[in-house]
């Protein structure tokens, strides 16, 4: 790995003025912060709320972005934030962290769980330049990092007015520790006459609670404005301390937490446990708390004090002064930017890396492993201009099943750099799956650990969609090309298993659900459920490449809001010396090509009735592509029909030289047609389907001819009048011009210009921490992973029994119930075999 | 502002959304500002067709966004475009708040029902709005005759359980009516019906004392493990009925509400609530009185009417 290099750095951001108030305040710095919490599911968030609003209340700062794991590390490049805050330090995630300290180029972090999480806290320390930490016996942990700042209080939160009236005499809130279980059991019989209330509410590292009380007065939970309003509405606030700990670190911290700030500034009296440590160098026994020795001490100081409210009032006036004075977030915060500014360490504002920028793409599948199509063609085509700018890596699927557990990194000689196994969600195919954690957790690691700079996903086929999340989490821009409608139902081609595709399909609430029932018993509702995914998962992709106007206007149609992430850019060819055609038909037959596997969605059913009902004497089919089985038999035996087989690229030119027409007649809305403008180069006229980006593309008599779908008596009307008129090739051809197809060299140049542009903004990290994304850590949640609901006694349920069961019992059971539902589903045979087959590929009995 | 529009539309798909009902009620409470010409109510499914119909000044979803099926990019996109206000009404916070990720980059103004809640999210234009009562359906005349000492209606969460455990050898002295959903048969006065809303405020009319406990079941509530703060829908929907209220304390935000004593009887023990019953169980008159003042105040001040005047006031100043 090549170090980076930062070309352009900058002092610390040191200048201007602001106006606040009306007073012109001199700005010394203008921090642009990032600041994230680093524990997820932190009950204690209400702490990192107080200190992003101080920061954003404070001169020096610019800005504060509130961040969590899922967009931390773009926004800290996209809004080129110069300082890294760390709150909390417990749950710390260092691929993150060490990615935003680097961006960042300052960064700290604020331990509030020291020394609780001491060891922890200690181990992720060298990824920032100064820790604070909430505990006075842990600063020298850190050492000369280390620096101690307490916790406080918020005016926003927590002040509250000094009531006219109490609700309670004794208030006590907190985790039952042993220790406070016992002091709270040794003075809850001495005061029953009071009325107190508590709140012990418990969690599985603690022993049962004895308290000789019903449990439903003690086992709840406050939030912590409700905390203070019962601090408020209390006349004594016991404060007791914590000793214990599950993190192996110290059990008591030498500083009080947060909540003395908090009841001192609600205007709550406090009666505490003088074996608190560090409480007397915040606040003056016997002026600002009062304190107890032991249990019968405190029962004694609760009775006087609640025949002394002068004394109380006197003592939480003081203490709620010196914490307005001393002890608010703002108060902290002024001490946190003092201390980072007086390390005037230069702050990055410019990213860029002397190593060349690492691009991935993401297929199901790539070029030369069969079978492959225009998407893997597409890759490889750009592959060779890409790589001589870009560090190039494919991530794919290892095999074509639709269970897919396995992916393969691949360099830009296809060469596999890494297997990936991951489990499936449930036993479930990729197709219905919106998220996967393991699948998220391997991607993750292969960005990371590969130092990804761009990913393109050219389709996520055998995939989830939820790694668009991923890519953002890690900081990595994203493209997207859309080569089918896959973004906008599993079935890509619009075409179900029925083979039949209607336009209405996408319109409406209930077209596809009743598609997708009839053809997958699927039930209804679950179509919606897969739109709204994709829909929220295709706004973080940051550029949306389609192919033709066609798709663009599709794709809107279905996600109106992903209006400014699209651009239309065609699939290139390569390049092909044709020389030029005067003529009109090659020869006296007229030579007709078909380019590309027949196919029943690619037309070859209308295909084989033309060759079927066309005139042998005036036609000659010349197909290079594979023949369905359906067909292949019967077409053998035309003689004016000849099938060549596959064809690579370096052949076309002379496949296409004696040719005169070619048919395009797919069944499905074809996002841009490669082989279109292969024919066209070549001088050949295409015979379309008038549907998709072939309709857009074509002129009918100009450039061509557009046929209505399965008409094949229209398409043998073309075919008759150019046999008739072979000038009206010559006329045609002569309408042919290169800015009817993507040219290769145009198509690169765009393509490299739009990978840099991208890639301008983005940090090539030298981190070596490896990243651990889920879905649920980028901060989305789903209800389900699973988009599709089947009918309980769905053929495909059983089918995924028959491939979960442990015994040969149970699969004969599941294979009979799913056979048997499938023989009630008349003329779905097909589908059970492509369904059992993929068992039986997953089972590795067939390959 | 009176001749503002609003489209009124469902967070969710009616079909999965239990809480369906009450969106009426917020449609009544702006009918009554806005008149029923300008106020318009559709389903989630068909809130975009709703915008380009109507053309409203603000569309507002009402309810829960945690369904999968709940995305509202396409709807924020037509919004965007044709400078409609958007805002969301949630009515399910704290217990799925970790789902309003979803929402934030989208809306112009948030309200929450949980006060609690209004700092966890990260938006400029965020408020506190609780949920309210509607007289058309809510509303009962006070009547002394009732038919049972202590009525509640609700689902057995783990913190009701242990209420009614800590007091069942006290309550089975009355006549008790606990009914809803998954109460243990430990408890004799629990029966497991769940009971029509028309149903459930009849009994409020008809119960000399109505428990009130909070909810303890979280949906979507782990990334800040929030606790609840304001007291739901049915508070404002007993008192509406004349309902005279025992109010477990678990938040003092129900003093924002009603006052203590007067219109509402808090307790924090099976202790108080047994002194409770003593004092008013054979007083009808102090039954009558605290129930009324509680309808009073909740005709008042919590009707969806004073809600929706603060969703305007927030909205068009």
């Amino acid at each position: 790995m090549e170090s980076r290099s930062i070309h352009d750095m900058a002092a610390a951001p040191c200048t201007g003025h602001i106006i606040r108030k009306g007073h012109i305040v001199e700005r010394k710095c203008n921090w642009r912060i990032l600041f994230l919490d680093t524990k997820i599911g932190n009950p204690n968030h209400y702490l990192a709320v107080a200190i992003v609003q101080a920061l954003r209340l404070h001169h020096d700062v610019e800005m504060v972005i509130n961040a969590n794991y899922g967009n931390a590390v773009s926004s800290a490049q996209r809004n080129q934030c110069n300082l890294f805050f760390a709150f909390d330090g417990e749950g710390l995630d260092r691929y993150v962290c060490s990615k935003l300290a680097e961006i960042c180029g300052s960064s700290i972090v604020w331990n509030v769980e020291d020394p609780y999480e001491i060891r922890g806290n200690v181990a992720n320390m060298d990824l920032f330049d100064l820790v604070f930490t909430n505990d006075a016996g842990s600063v020298q942990d850190y050492r000369e990092r280390g620096r101690h700042l307490p916790l406080a209080a918020s005016v926003n939160q927590h002040f509250r007015e000094i009531p006219p009236k109490y609700r309670y005499d004794l208030f006590f809130a907190g985790v039952p520790w042993p220790n406070r279980v016992e002091l709270l059991q040794r003075i809850i019989s001495d005061i029953r006459d009071l009325k107190v209330k508590l709140a012990l509410p418990t969690n599985e590292h603690l022993p049962l609670l004895n308290i000789d009380l019903p449990p439903s007065t003690y086992e709840w939970r406050t939030s912590n404005g409700e905390f203070c309003n019962f601090s408020n509405q209390s006349r004594i606030n016991l404060l007791l301390h914590r000793k214990f700990t599950v993190s192996g670190g110290r059990p008591e911290a030498l500083t009080p937490g947060p909540r003395l700030f908090e009841v001192a500034l609600a205007g709550g009296f406090q009666l505490a446990d003088e074996g608190i440590p560090g409480l007397n160098s915040i606040y003056d026994e016997g002026v600002d708390y009062a304190a107890f020795s032991d249990a019968q001490d405190c029962v004694d100081k609760i009775r006087y004090y609640l025949k002394h409210e002068d004394r109380r009032m006197e003592m939480l006036r003081s203490a709620r002064k010196k914490t307005k004075q001393a002890h608010l977030y703002s108060n902290r915060v002024d001490d946190i930017l003092s201390e980072v500014s007086s390390l005037h360490k230069a702050a990055s504002v410019c990213v860029n890396s002397s190593r060349p920028k690492r691009m991935l793409m993401v297929c199901h599948n790539i070029a030369g492993r069969i079978p492959y199509g225009g998407v893997e063609t597409y890759m490889d085509m750009c592959l060779p201009f890409i790589r001589d700018e870009f560090d190039c890596f494919f991530y794919v699927s290892a095999s074509n099943t639709t269970y897919n557990t396995d992916y393969l990194l691949l360099d830009a000689n296809y060469k596999e750099l890494k297997r990936v196994s991951t489990l499936t969600t449930g036993g479930w195919p990729c197709q219905y799956l919106l998220s996967c954690p393991q699948k998220e957790q391997a991607f993750a690691a292969v960005l990371s650990e590969y130092h990804i700079d761009l990913v393109h996903f050219n389709h996520l086929l055998g995939h989830v969609p939820s790694l668009i999340y991923i890519a953002k989490a890690c900081g990595i821009p994203t493209l997207l090309s859309v080569h089918d409608y896959y973004p906008l139902t599993h079935h890509f081609n619009l075409v179900g298993p029925d083979g039949v595709y209607s336009d209405q399909l996408l319109s409406g609430n209930h077209n596809l659900d009743i598609h997708l029932r009839e053809t997958e018993e699927i039930q209804a509702g679950s179509q919606a459920i897969r739109k709204a995914f994709w829909s929220a998962a295709l706004s973080h992709v940051d550029v949306i490449h389609v192919n033709s106007a066609y798709t663009r206007d599709v794709l809107l149609e279905y996600y109106p809001h992903l209006e400014g992430h699209v651009v239309q850019r065609g699939i290139p060819v390569r390049p092909m010396a044709v020389a030029g055609r005067e003529d009109g038909a090659s020869s006296e037959m007229l030579r007709i090509l078909v380019l590309g596997n027949v196919t029943r969605i690619k037309g070859g059913e209308v295909m084989f009735k033309i060759f079927k009902y066309a005139s042998p004497d005036k036609f000659e089919f010349h197909v290079y592509g594979q023949v369905s089985k359906d067909y292949m038999d019967a077409v053998k035996t035309m003689p004016h029909v000849q099938c060549h087989g596959a064809f690579s690229n370096a052949d076309l030119r002379n496949i296409t030289r004696d040719m005169d027409v070619s048919l395009h007649l797919s069944v499905w809305p074809e996002t841009y047609c490669m082989t279109l403008s292969e024919v066209w180069q070549a001088g050949v006229i295409p015979v379309v389907t008038a549907l998709g980006a072939l309709k857009e593309r074509v002129i009918h008599q100009s450039n061509g001819f557009l046929v209505e779908p399965n008409d094949v008596g229209g398409v043998l009307d073309v075919l008759d009048e150019i046999y008739s008129s072979p000038e009206l090739l010559k006329r045609m051809r002569e309408n042919i011009t290169p800015s009817m197809y993507e040219g290769l060299d145009d198509h690169v140049d765009w393509l490299l210009t739009l990978y840099k542009n991208m890639t301008k903004q983005v940090w090539g990290s030298t981190s070596n921490e490896t990243a651990a994304f889920s879905l649920a850590k980028c901060g989305r949640v789903i209800q389900h992973p699973v988009w599709a609901k089947f009918a309980p006694d769905s053929h495909y349920l059983m089918l995924l029994k028959f491939y979960k069961a442990t015994t040969l019992k149970k699969r004969v059971i599941y294979y009979l119930l799913a056979a048997n539902r499938l023989r009630r589903r008349a003329g779905n045979w097909k589908f059970f075999m492509m369904s059992v087959r993929e068992i039986l590929v997953r089972l590795g009995v067939v390959k | 502002m009176k001749h503002k529009r609003v489209l009124l539309a469902g967070a969710s798909i009616d079909p999965i959304n239990t809480n369906a009902l009450l969106r009426q009620h917020v449609e009544e409470g702006f009918v009554a500002i806005l008149g029923r010409e300008n106020v318009y109510h559709v389903a989630f499914e068909f809130v975009e067709r709703g915008i380009l119909h109507y053309e409203p000044d603000l569309v507002l979803f009402f309810g829960s966004c945690m369904p999968d099926t709940s995305e509202y990019h396409a709807m924020a996109h037509l919004c965007r475009k044709k400078n409609i206000q958007l805002g969301f009404w949630l009515h399910d916070d704290p217990y799925e708040i970790d789902c309003s990720e979803k929402i934030v980059d989208l809306a112009d103004f948030i309200f929450t029902n949980d006060k609690g809640s209004v700092p966890f999210y990260d938006h400029e234009r965020v408020f506190h709005l609780p949920l309210a009562a509607s007289p058309s359906h809510h509303f009962r005349e006070i009547s002394t005759e009732k038919e049972c000492d202590f009525f509640f209606c609700g689902v057995a969460f783990p913190n009701r359980i242990a209420f009614f455990n800590d007091m069942v050898a006290f309550l089975s002295a009355y006549n008790v009516r606990v009914q809803g959903a998954e109460w243990p048969q430990t408890l004799p006065f629990a029966r497991n019906r769940r009971l029509f809303s028309e149903e459930q405020v009849d009994c409020y009319a008809r119960s000399r004392l109505t428990f009130n406990l909070g909810r303890c079941f979280n949906l979507a509530n782990h990334k800040y493990m929030l606790t609840p703060t304001t007291p739901g829908p049915r508070t404002f929907e007993a008192a509406m009925a004349g309902a005279v209220q025992i109010y477990l304390v678990e938040s003092l935000e129900i003093c924002e509400y009603y006052e203590p004593d007067e219109e509402i009887l808090l307790v924090d023990s099976p202790k108080d609530v047994k002194q409770i019953a003593e004092r008013f169980l054979d007083d009808p008159e102090s039954l009558r009185r605290i129930g009324a003042q509680a309808q009073k105040k909740t005709m008042d001040q919590h009707r969806y009417q004073h809600r929706a005047e603060v969703i305007m006031q927030v909205v068009w100043g």
